[in-house]
């Protein structure tokens, strides 16, 4: 042994290494957790239910010191994630080929640089391109176009029926619709490009919007008349909010048509569209105003 | 109102209370502006109202008689982004001028500005200046009119601007240097799209940066959503957490209405803050 060692030893027998262990302290009763986990301020509740009716805007949700109870960072915390999810996601391959689409991609390669990129995101590859001038309807009254836009999830959820709704509708009104079609990595402005293209009086297209807290499966329709490379926003009508809990894509398709039927008619879309005869077919859609909230989904439960 | 009510009660509002409206028309904007007087008069709240509508819809409303206490309107960096925004030098001179005339704020500052890097790329209206220069050219403009307030909405456009977390911060951190070069009471709205890649950490960061640095004024809305243009911003919670933990105070009028109501208490919170009932 070492000297160093010795002393080591010599020390922990100093220090009490060879007494016996004390008999362990007993264990004080530990009290069951209230029931009420997250403290909530007192009358909070009702308030913020009676709000709820008027805003989807959180309010009433009470405090801990000057910041946010738990229950609410989680359910924000849940939100956020959905919104993030919905972004994130990328249309799974050969997805339009299985629901019997013309499968097109705009000039991005990959997701990182369809959300940096929104140049490359408003024109076609040079495939795509080929495929529409080869296979795609020619000379329509109406081209609809799914697209992913900023949430695929949007478009592979709702996306497929408001598709099929809008095609109906159409031709229920004797427009002559294209080839159904979806397209990859898709900005609003890529239906300038896919109208001109099949020479369609308008382009509707059809797309995954921005997601917004909790709310990552909206579509958004934007309608143009005479598409051609070069139109700006001024050029176009919109509408958003497109799912369940908001404008159900039946209502949705129903008011496209009346809108692009307005938009032959005129010969004309954007703002010198007058769509003043037609507020009571078109509801919001007409008055290029108005945005009704979405209704706010509980995430996450809490004990109370 | 709901949301007006809620945001006072937790000390927010001293600078402005704004609405961004649905529908930009004068009568709806001299609407909200009395709805808004009403409010603050009843309660004695010393503060100044403002609806972010156009500029040219702001006049018609004065017009019409409205109550404003801030005149709102965003810029870009250059002649032809200003354009874009439907506005030139002439017409804000002509806005200045009506405002100074017609307004209900007692001082000589009357303007709300906001600004925010890419908004002239955006419009195709750059004329291949990078970002930022043309972000300092807002200021410049701002200054002109002796602004109440000036406030980069620094990380609203999106990625294709200010990609991630690291450059949305460094972007709001070097507007409020440029402005506060610029001799401009600058604020920030520290804020992320969903699609950027910026976390909630990295925002509540940032805001506790621009207020250790002095930021004149952050904004703050029901746990931080904008519901209408679904972006995240700075919560109403946020800025009583950043006045306790930096020492941070409101103006001092409003600090004094917050503290007879009870609302505040000296440094801290007090018996009645974040009751909404206190508003009435």
């Amino acid at each position: 042994m070492s000297v160093t060692r010795d002393m080591i030893e010599g020390l922990r027998i100093k220090l009490g290494q060879n007494r016996p262990l004390s008999p362990p302290k007993p264990m004080g009763k530990v009290a069951a957790p209230t029931k009420k986990i997250f403290p909530k301020e007192r009358g909070s509740t009702a308030y913020a239910e009676h709000a709820a009716e008027h805003t989807t805007a959180l309010v009433g949700i009470g405090h801990v010191g000057t910041r946010s109870a738990t229950d609410v960072i989680l359910q924000f915390q849940a939100e956020l994630a959905v919104a993030h999810e919905a972004v994130d996601a990328v249309l799974p391959d050969g997805w339009a080929e299985k629901n019997g689409l013309l499968s097109l991609k705009s000039r991005v390669t990959n997701h990182h640089q369809f959300l940096l990129r929104p140049d490359l995101g408003r024109r076609l590859d040079d495939k795509s391109l080929r495929l529409l001038q080869e296979h795609a309807a020619k000379d329509v009254d109406v081209q609809p176009i799914l697209a992913d836009g900023l949430s695929a999830v949007a478009c592979t959820g709702a996306g497929l029926e408001l598709l099929n709704a809008v095609l109906r509708e159409c031709e229920a009104r004797g427009l002559r619709v294209g080839t159904p079609m979806a397209a990859q990595f898709a900005r609003v402005w890529l239906e300038d490009e896919i109208g001109q293209t099949v020479r369609a009086k308008v382009a509707i297209i059809l797309l995954g919007e921005r997601p917004g807290l909790g709310t990552g499966d909206g579509l958004s329709a934007y309608a143009v008349y005479d598409p051609k490379i070069g139109n700006t926003d001024a050029n176009r009508n919109m509408m958003s909010n497109i799912h369940a809990r908001g404008t159900t894509p039946d209502v949705a398709a129903k008011r496209l048509a009346v809108l692009a039927g307005a938009m032959i008619e005129q010969r004309t879309s954007g703002v010198p569209l007058d769509l003043s005869k037609l507020a009571g077919e078109l509801g919001e859609l007409a008055t290029r105003a108005h945005r009704a909230p979405q209704k706010r989904e509980r995430l996450v439960e809490v004990n109370r | 109102m709901i949301s007006a009510r809620e945001g006072l009660a937790y000390g927010c509002g001293d600078a402005v209370i704004g609405v961004n409206p649905a529908t930009d028309t004068a009568e709806s904007t001299a609407e909200i502006l009395k709805v808004l007087t009403d409010l603050t008069q009843r309660n004695g709240i010393p503060t100044q109202n403002c609806v972010l509508s156009h500029v040219t819809v702001q006049m018609a409303a004065l017009k019409l008689g409205a109550p404003m206490g801030l005149m709102f309107q965003s810029f870009s960096g250059s002649e032809a982004g200003n354009k874009s925004f439907g506005i030139s030098v002439g017409l804000m001179d002509e806005a200045w001028a009506m405002m100074k005339e017609m307004t209900t704020t007692k001082g000589p500052n009357v303007m709300y500005f906001e600004t925010g890097q890419g908004s002239a790329l955006s419009a195709d209206a750059h004329h291949g200046a990078d970002q930022v220069t043309l972000e300092a050219r807002c200021y410049g403009f701002a200054r002109r009119y002796d602004p109440f307030l000036v406030n980069t909405v620094v990380g609203f456009i999106g990625p294709e601007y200010l990609e991630d977390g690291n450059q949305i911060t460094r972007a709001a951190l070097e507007d409020h240097f440029m402005g506060k070069l610029m001799g401009l009471p600058m604020g920030c709205d520290a804020c992320f799209t969903y699609h950027a890649r910026m976390s909630q950490d990295e925002v509540e960061s940032l805001k506790v940066l621009l207020s250790a640095s002095g930021v004149s004024y952050l904004m703050s809305l029901p746990v931080g959503d904008d519901i209408m243009l679904n972006y995240q911003s700075t919560s109403y919670h946020d800025i009583p957490s950043l006045r306790v933990m930096l020492g941070k105070k409101s103006a001092p009028e409003f600090e004094a209405w917050m503290n007879r109501v009870g609302i505040w208490d000296g440094d801290k919170p007090g018996p009645r803050f974040g009751d909404h009932t206190v508003i009435r």
